[in-house]
């Protein structure tokens, strides 16, 4: 069996796995996948031959579309139609994504500003929200039934095409790459250097005299050290990395750690709210006033988005780390790298 | 409308049948797509989506065991029939046989009509 071939399998089992009963999705997906490759060893046998893209297409057709093949392993009681139940599953995740955030944002608005009789309010207003989702979950699940209703037996066997597939994720615990860390220490030995004026050094070494009487505001001198001893521990991490591309775990858990103290430094940037100011000796003061709001403005949105971006490294970490744990997929497939 | 009446009562039929068929193949043991292969070869052939979970149900309502074995350096999940599943299969069979007799007997009574 080629690569080619081998690649669909994955896409197709990998369909069929998300949408089956958690407790048994790994090992139906492992049958699902060796009962194919069977059937592709057997015809390309028969033929003597690798076989095609469109003659694996053609043995997937005929297996299924993956939300028919999964419906058939669940519960044969059933109030919502097989053929709709995985897209109600996934409606009502979104429902749940979209309700609990919502819910932690009126309860913490709730818990700041309610000035008095707190736990009261904020029983209120949790129930308020949880009555609002419970309403959502309830008009969801009604248009499924009617849906699952409306549907049932029209799923025909070729009704889905080979883009539907979703692409197999990356193995959670394929060894880290090497590249990323190599480049991801060439950035902090510029960020260590920057931060510790080793800039303004060469700027001077090379003739370049100062263009702006600006200087850094006091914050920056105070966050050296935590700065750059964080430099520091995720320069020894990347080097980690490096050296043992296998330590996936300790990498992982070491990252999201730094990144949460990254972030915890950034956010006493962000309410810092000044980053630089004129340079006592200049004259005219005044006019550089709005050169000054400038610059402020633009380290503080730079600021924001390093910030966005390091809790989204940080939460892609926790959950590369959660599927470490969870997903069994790629091992019981033999996809692992 | 005929045809889909027919489908569906066609379906009903089949579905008792699959599992008489099934449970009497696996009085040996088979792998999933090796059953399939014999089956149709003996003229039942049972589409993948339906063979797979029956499978997996008989096997959860103790009719069939299975296992994880290596053969041709592949992992493969073997089906046979367990003991409650051998003495099921004996009563369904007499059970087949009165029904098949009784249909034999009336529909052969019934030839001039049809």
């Amino acid at each position: 069996m080629n690569e080619q071939a081998r690649s669909l399998l994955d896409r197709y089992v990998y369909a069929i796995h998300k949408l089956l009963p958690r407790a048994q999705r790994d090992d139906i997906a492992t049958e699902l996948r060796e009962i194919l490759e069977s059937q592709v060893d057997d015809e390309e046998s028969r033929e003597r031959r690798s076989l095609d893209k469109d003659e694996i297409v053609a043995i997937l057709k005929r297996f299924g579309p993956p939300r028919q093949v999964a419906s058939r392993y669940g519960s044969r009681q059933y109030l919502i139609g097989p053929e709709v139940f995985p897209s109600y599953l996934v409606a009502l995740k979104v429902v749940l994504w979209v309700m609990v955030p919502l819910m932690a944002f009126a309860v913490a608005l709730t818990a700041v500003t309610a000035r008095e009789h707190l736990l009261s309010s904020l029983l209120g207003t949790f129930w308020s929200v949880l009555s609002f989702g419970l309403v959502n979950v309830g008009i969801v699940t009604l248009l499924f039934v009617y849906f699952g209703r409306a549907s049932s037996g029209k799923l025909k066997a070729d009704d889905w095409d080979l883009d539907d597939l979703p692409e197999v994720p990356e193995d959670p615990k394929a060894p880290l790459v090497r590249s990323e860390s190599i480049g991801a220490l060439v950035g902090l030995v510029l960020m260590l250097g920057w931060w510790l004026g080793l800039n303004e050094a060469l700027r001077r070494l090379i003739g370049l005299s100062d263009s702006l009487p600006l200087v850094w505001a006091p914050v920056w001198t105070e966050l050296t050290p935590a700065a750059v001893s964080l430099i520091f521990a995720c320069m020894a991490m990347e080097v980690m990395g490096l050296l043992r591309p296998k330590w996936i775990k300790p990498y992982l858990a070491s990252g999201a750690f730094l990144d949460l103290l990254v972030l915890l430094l950034l956010l006493r940037l962000l309410g810092a709210g000044t980053y630089v100011g004129v340079d006592a000796g200049t004259p005219h003061q005044g006019s550089m006033s709005m050169l000054v709001f400038l610059f402020n403005g633009m380290l503080f949105a730079g600021l924001l988005v390093i910030s966005i971006g390091i809790a989204v490294s940080c939460a892609r970490k926790i959950w590369r780390l959660l599927r470490m744990s969870h997903d069994l997929f790629h091992v019981n497939q033999g996809t692992r790298n | 409308m005929i045809s889909s009446q027919f489908d569906s009562l066609r379906l009903e039929l089949r579905r008792g049948c699959l599992v008489l068929a099934v449970l009497a193949q696996l009085r040996n043991e088979h792998y999933g797509y090796t059953l399939k292969k014999e089956l149709a070869d003996r003229g039942m052939d049972i589409d993948e989506g339906t063979l797979y979970p029956l499978l997996r149900r008989l096997e959860s309502q103790g009719l069939l065991s299975s296992e994880w074995r290596e053969e041709d350096k592949r992992k493969k999940r073997f089906y046979r029939l367990s003991p409650d599943g051998k003495s099921v299969l004996r009563d369904l069979l007499a059970e087949w046989n009165v029904i098949n007799s009784a249909v034999g007997r009336i529909v052969g009574k019934s030839k001039g009509v049809a």
